[in-house]
């Protein structure tokens, strides 16, 4: 694993952990969850040292307070800034002696587009599920080379099946549904995941097997998604298309106060 | 969520900013929020009570372009501030950064004082401005006379504080749920405010003076008892000193001090800029967006009602009634029920009303927000009691902020009712004048004190007469702020520069002083030095 600062990995189970044992749920989503969810494939991930500065959670909202004392309890400060400007959709954490950045996102990561945690936080554990680690990279308007590596991972090593099918697959019914009433994630997630496929002969060390793999399930989930019924609010959408923003603006991070 | 910054450098793979937020109100949430706390409603309801009666032979539509040209010169170095340091607090933010601790937090304390004043004052003026005048029309139209005595009602000490105060807190229980809320229910209470001033503007233009003259008569002839009520209220105002020598120039320079007042709403999004996105377009069409649509709505209706109504009729009617001389109309005369009177429909007034009510509401939430904003802020730098930061678990909004913002206002309200002294100290608008031009002065030198700081704002390449275009525009906008500061100064009817209205100003300034040095040693006790947050880089 070519990641530096693992040992944040550890610190990042540890709150999961110790978290889950005072009745709230924290679970891990980006770059780290991607490695714990793909640890047949890590050597496929980035041939580039990348130093882990920060570790991000998905959590409920109604457990707001709590995650709030829990992590102020483990010897991070709070920026109750970062609370009072996205009204608890966000909490922002500094451990002040290892510079550990801690963000937990509540119900929901919503940047570009929505990706809803409520009601799923128990489906895996310690991280998000697969699917949701998909979404969350499909939803990058402006994805970049590190968000595809990840996602060629997790395609790899996860197939597309339908629903209760275990927490190593990929749920292609979840995501189709989603696709089917909000025409713009759909148009981001199916530009991206095309976007993936086209950049399979960047990486060297994918064999033939492997990118027929990715390709198969990148096709299985287009197919699904195309095949699908759509809303009247999704046709109506479609028709103005790009003409009109379609996801959501991401500002630079910065204070709120 | 941290995002990873690399770019693969290939076409069709884009570099993304190294991590996002995402910001709760977009342009047109910061349109609506400005325009809301210009109240375009209640502008031109005071330019058209106050201009015609007090500044007689003052061009109001001239009045108007002055008054938003030079807030528009305000507003653009508010815009460079904002986008320099795009976070919540209002000037405190702007004036910590770049002036003496002291000095940044006495500001802010004036100005929130200042606008938690108007807030109350808003609340005031709902009342006697928006529903005790619709419903004297309810009762002189439909002869109701149940509506005549609940018109009356509602003025009463106590049942205005009352209806004040629910006012007050209802506002502090919408922001208390949460901003996006507070920012949607605004969106329809504008809708419903524009609608009443394009349906004004629509009912002067279908209008005539003489069918204004003959419903007034027919209405009013009887209550006054007499024949010709138009001509008579014109005359006795003559009789009693009113009149005017030609168009004044001077007069309406003065008069402009009723346009500008309310036009400092425009720029009042730089207390949420740090809940803002893509923050110099949103600030820049917020601002100048709330200006333009200002004017242009004021220039109209101050036109046709000159023309329907009569600008004489208004300004004689208005100085009767408030120097209590000669003839006036038994409600004040105010261009709702003056339109009610045109149409002869007292549902054209309750429409029309409606939307001055709303307009007028809007600058109660706003306000609020604005000084909970600077409280959050002051907290969270810990010149102020922590608690000023705590957060609802519920709602996550800063309820003790909002709660002690909502009870000064209550405080103020009842000072405003109870006391015929505080309803005068309308001169705290200079002193909020006088610390916005502060700030802005700070910001002419702003680039060269703290480049650190400035060498990362998006305006900071740009240049205009070879000057940083913060200092430029700072510069304009402090040399704004000084004319209006002395403007209003002069001026004895919008604000003036009484003595014993001159020492509460100044005791508001002491206040801010203390405090700041209070708060200092109390943190200093406990081990804090709150200098270090005013020397803090703000995070990009």
């Amino acid at each position: 694993m070519t990641l530096l600062n693992t040992h944040f990995v550890d610190e990042a189970l540890r709150l999961v952990r110790e978290a889950e044992e005072s009745g709230i749920q924290l679970r891990i989503l980006g770059s780290v969850a991607y490695r714990l969810h793909s640890p047949s494939h890590l050597h496929l991930f980035d041939e580039m040292a990348r130093a882990l500065t920060d570790v991000d959670f998905a959590a409920e909202r109604r457990q707001s307070s709590a995650i709030r004392d829990f992590m102020v309890g483990q010897g991070y400060e709070a920026n109750d800034g970062m609370i009072v400007g996205t009204e608890g959709a966000r909490h922002v954490y500094l451990h002040s002696e290892t510079n550990l950045n801690v963000d937990v996102f509540t119900d929901e990561l919503f940047f570009c587009h929505r990706i809803p945690f409520k009601g799923r936080l128990d489906l895996d554990y310690p991280t998000i599920t697969t699917t949701d680690l998909l979404l969350e990279k499909m939803q990058i308007v402006e994805i970049n080379l590190k968000d595809i590596k990840d996602t060629l991972v997790l395609l790899l090593e996860h197939p597309i099946s339908e629903p209760e099918a275990g927490r190593e697959s990929i749920d292609g019914a979840y995501i189709t549904g989603i696709m089917s009433k909000d025409w713009g994630f759909y148009y981001t997630f199916t530009t991206n995941i095309q976007k993936v496929v086209d950049f399979i002969p960047e990486f060297p060390s994918l064999n033939r097997d492997q990118a027929d793999i990715i390709k198969g399930r990148v096709h299985e989930i287009v197919r699904e998604i195309e095949s699908a019924p759509k809303s009247l609010k999704w046709k109506i959408r479609a028709k103005i298309g790009t003409r009109q923003r379609w996801y959501q603006e991401v500002s630079d991070k910065g204070e709120v106060f | 969520m941290s995002q990873s910054s690399e770019s693969g450098g290939e076409q069709r793979i884009f570099l993304r900013k190294a991590s996002g937020l995402i910001r709760t109100a977009g342009a047109f949430d910061t349109f609506v929020f400005n325009i809301g706390l210009v109240s375009v409603g209640l502008g031109v309801g005071t330019i058209m009570f106050y201009g015609p009666a007090y500044y007689a032979g003052g061009d109001l539509i001239l009045a108007c372009l002055i008054g938003g040209v030079f807030m528009a010169a305000i507003a653009f170095g508010m815009i460079c501030w904002s986008v320099t340091l795009p976070r919540s607090g209002g000037i405190y933010v702007f004036g910590s950064r770049s002036l003496p601790p002291f000095l940044a937090l006495t500001l802010s304390l004036v100005e929130i004082t200042a606008w938690l004043f108007y807030c109350a004052i808003a609340a005031y003026w709902i009342i006697i401005l928006g529903i005790s005048p619709t419903l004297a029309m309810i009762g002189y139209v439909t002869g109701s006379e149940g509506a005549l005595n609940a018109a009356n009602w509602v003025v009463e000490p106590w049942p205005m504080f009352a209806i004040g105060s629910l006012i007050l807190i209802l506002s502090g229980l919408i922001l208390s749920a949460g901003m996006r809320f507070y920012l949607t229910v605004q969106k329809v209470v504008f809708a419903t405010a524009i609608l009443g001033s394009i349906l004004l503007i629509v009912v002067l233009a279908l209008g005539t003076r003489e069918e204004f003259v003959a419903n007034f008569t027919a209405i009013m002839g009887p209550v006054i008892d007499n024949p010709d009520p138009y001509a008579a209220i014109i005359a006795s105002a003559k009789e009693n000193g009113w009149g005017y020598d030609g168009s004044s120039f001077t007069q309406t320079l003065l008069v402009s001090n009723w346009a500008f007042l309310p036009l400092i709403g425009s720029a009042f999004s730089i207390a949420i800029g740090g809940e803002i996105k893509s923050v110099e377009k949103s600030q820049t069409y917020g601002m100048l967006g709330a200006i333009v649509g200002a004017v242009v709505i004021w220039v109209i209706t101050i036109t046709l009602a000159n023309n329907v109504i009569g600008y004489d009729f208004l300004g004689a009617a208005v100085f009767n009634l408030l120097e209590g001389v000669g003839i006036s109309t038994p409600t004040d005369p105010a261009i709702t029920l003056m339109a009610g009177i045109l149409m002869k429909s007292w549902v054209i007034t309750l429409l029309v009303s409606i939307g001055l009510i709303c307009w007028m509401w809007m600058w109660i939430p706003g306000m609020h927000t604005f000084a909970v904003r600077a409280l959050v802020a002051w907290s969270f730098d810990r010149v102020a009691p922590d608690a000023l930061g705590k957060i609802s678990p519920t709602r996550h909004t800063p309820t003790v902020a909002i709660t002690v913002s909502v009870i000064i206002t209550v405080i103020f309200m009842y000072l405003f009712v109870f006391s015929s002294f505080f309803s005068t100290i309308v001169i705290l608008i200079e002193a909020a004048v006088l610390a916005w031009s502060i700030v802005l002065l700070a910001g002419v030198f702003f680039p060269y004190r703290r480049p650190d700081i400035y060498e990362k704002s998006p305006i900071a390449s740009r240049k205009i007469l070879g000057l940083p275009m913060m200092t430029f525009a700072c510069g304009l906008g402090f040399i704004a702020s000084q004319a209006y500061f002395w403007n209003l100064f002069f001026d004895e009817v919008a604000a003036g520069h009484a003595t014993n209205q001159l020492i509460i100003v100044g005791g508001v300034f002491a206040i801010g002083v203390i405090f700041y040095f209070v708060m200092k040693a109390y943190r200093a006790s406990q081990g804090v030095d709150v200098t270090l947050a005013f020397k803090e880089i703000p995070i990009e």
